[in-house]
């Protein structure tokens, strides 16, 4: 044992780890820690005396939140991540995807977009619908529904390719009925599928997913 | 398992999820206490274990503790990011709270120490970590007055601090 542990310090420490210490006072404290071993140590020790409060009755989430985690991590798998989610019924994908080329068409004239994607969340909500050009690489957007997000929140638009870390196609609106069109120089014919994720504003200041995807969805001919 | 996370094996990132997520789930939703936002803050926390499992250190603690910590560090963000709209289907049940803390612990050095506490002690502390309620929202749900709330609080962690370098 420690007999030199300042009072202070553990207060301080435990009020962190509590939860307790907020606002500035706790970006300073976390500064501060950066700089001290004496301090991460007492972080260290009340985040390992209080876990045991934290033991539950398991639960698991309603989804399978793998294949969100592993395409922010940007593996190669996002081919099989796209396989483990829970798919429309096919049917169900080629009505949605026949009405929305027919919806397009009028906004489209001269060029056919090569299939329409929709993107929905776990519980079936549309969100968004796309009418990809893989010829001449633009994507027409289409909010049909947003989610619940913050001002300090904004929603981008992924390409998933194969063998690579998702390439950002920018931000889409969170206007419902917006529709935009959004002219990449990526070359979307080698792309595999869309996501969309929760960004900082101004989209992700890493050029990868930095916050949680909450829609993924795989080109038909992928 | 960990060690293999911290070495790059995804295969054993897989099975670490597999094994933890049931077990990590439900203390991000006590925190959030929305399914989505905890799920969402869960993909937050899986992720900093894959960039942080080299920093883990089986002398300095249990992989169990410093995954929770980390998810509940992930909730809290979220929660500093939008506060928690009160959400009446997703608040725990009244069963679950004070008395339940004791048969959790069981036998550890903490109930050991959490037992010398007050009463308002112990459930100001317990309901600070495991809810991550602030200051004024312990003295609204113990329907007492901000400062006594806090020196509870500050007392506390005092006597535990006290207790477990024993």
């Amino acid at each position: 044992m420690n007999l030199n542990r300042s009072p202070l310090r553990e207060q301080l420490a435990g009020a962190y780890v509590l939860g307790t210490l907020r606002g500035p006072a706790r970006q300073r404290f976390e500064r501060a820690m950066a700089d001290s071993a004496e301090l991460r140590d007492s972080v260290l020790f009340w985040e390992q005396a209080l876990a045991p409060l934290l033991m539950r009755q398991p639960q698991k989430p309603r989804r399978n939140l793998l294949p969100a985690i592993e395409a922010r991590l940007g593996w190669a798998r996002a081919e099989d991540a796209v396989r483990r989610l829970p798919w429309l019924p096919a049917w169900g994908f080629a009505l949605v995807a026949a009405l929305s080329i027919m919806l397009w068409a009028p906004w489209t004239p001269k060029i056919t977009p090569d299939f329409a994607l929709t993107l929905a969340t776990e519980e079936g909500q549309a969100r968004w619908q796309f009418a990809v050009d893989k010829t001449h690489n633009w994507i027409d957007v289409s909010v049909l529904s947003t989610p619940d997000l913050s001002r300090q929140q904004d929603l981008e638009l992924w390409l998933l390719v194969d063998g690579s870390a998702p390439k950002s196609l920018g931000l889409i609106s969170e206007v419902v009925g917006a529709r935009q069109r959004i002219e990449t120089s990526l070359p979307l014919a080698d792309g595999i599928g869309l996501a969309v994720s929760v960004e900082p504003p101004g989209g992700s200041p890493t050029g990868q997913a930095t916050g949680p995807i909450i829609a993924l969805e795989k080109f038909p001919s992928a | 398992m960990l060690a293999q996370v911290a070495l790059g094996n995804r295969e054993a990132f897989r099975q670490l999820y597999e094994l933890t997520v049931a077990h990590l789930f439900p203390v991000a939703l006590r925190i959030l206490r929305h399914r989505d936002k905890a799920e969402e803050a869960l993909q937050d926390a899986y992720i900093q274990i894959w960039n942080k499992a080299s920093e883990f250190h089986a002398d300095r603690g249990t992989a169990g503790a410093w995954m929770s910590t980390i998810v509940r560090y992930r909730a809290l963000d979220a929660l500093r990011r939008k506060p928690r709209e009160i959400n009446l289907e997703e608040l725990p049940d009244r069963a679950d709270q004070a008395d339940d803390i004791g048969r959790l612990l069981s036998g550890s050095d903490l109930q050991l120490c959490m037992d010398d506490l007050s009463e308002e002690q112990r459930h100001a502390i317990a309901l600070a970590y495991i809810e991550g309620l602030s200051h004024s929202e312990l003295s609204e749900r113990l329907t007492s007055p901000l400062g006594t709330v806090k020196s509870w609080i500050r007392r506390g962690l005092q006597s535990l601090r006290e207790c477990l370098s024993r």
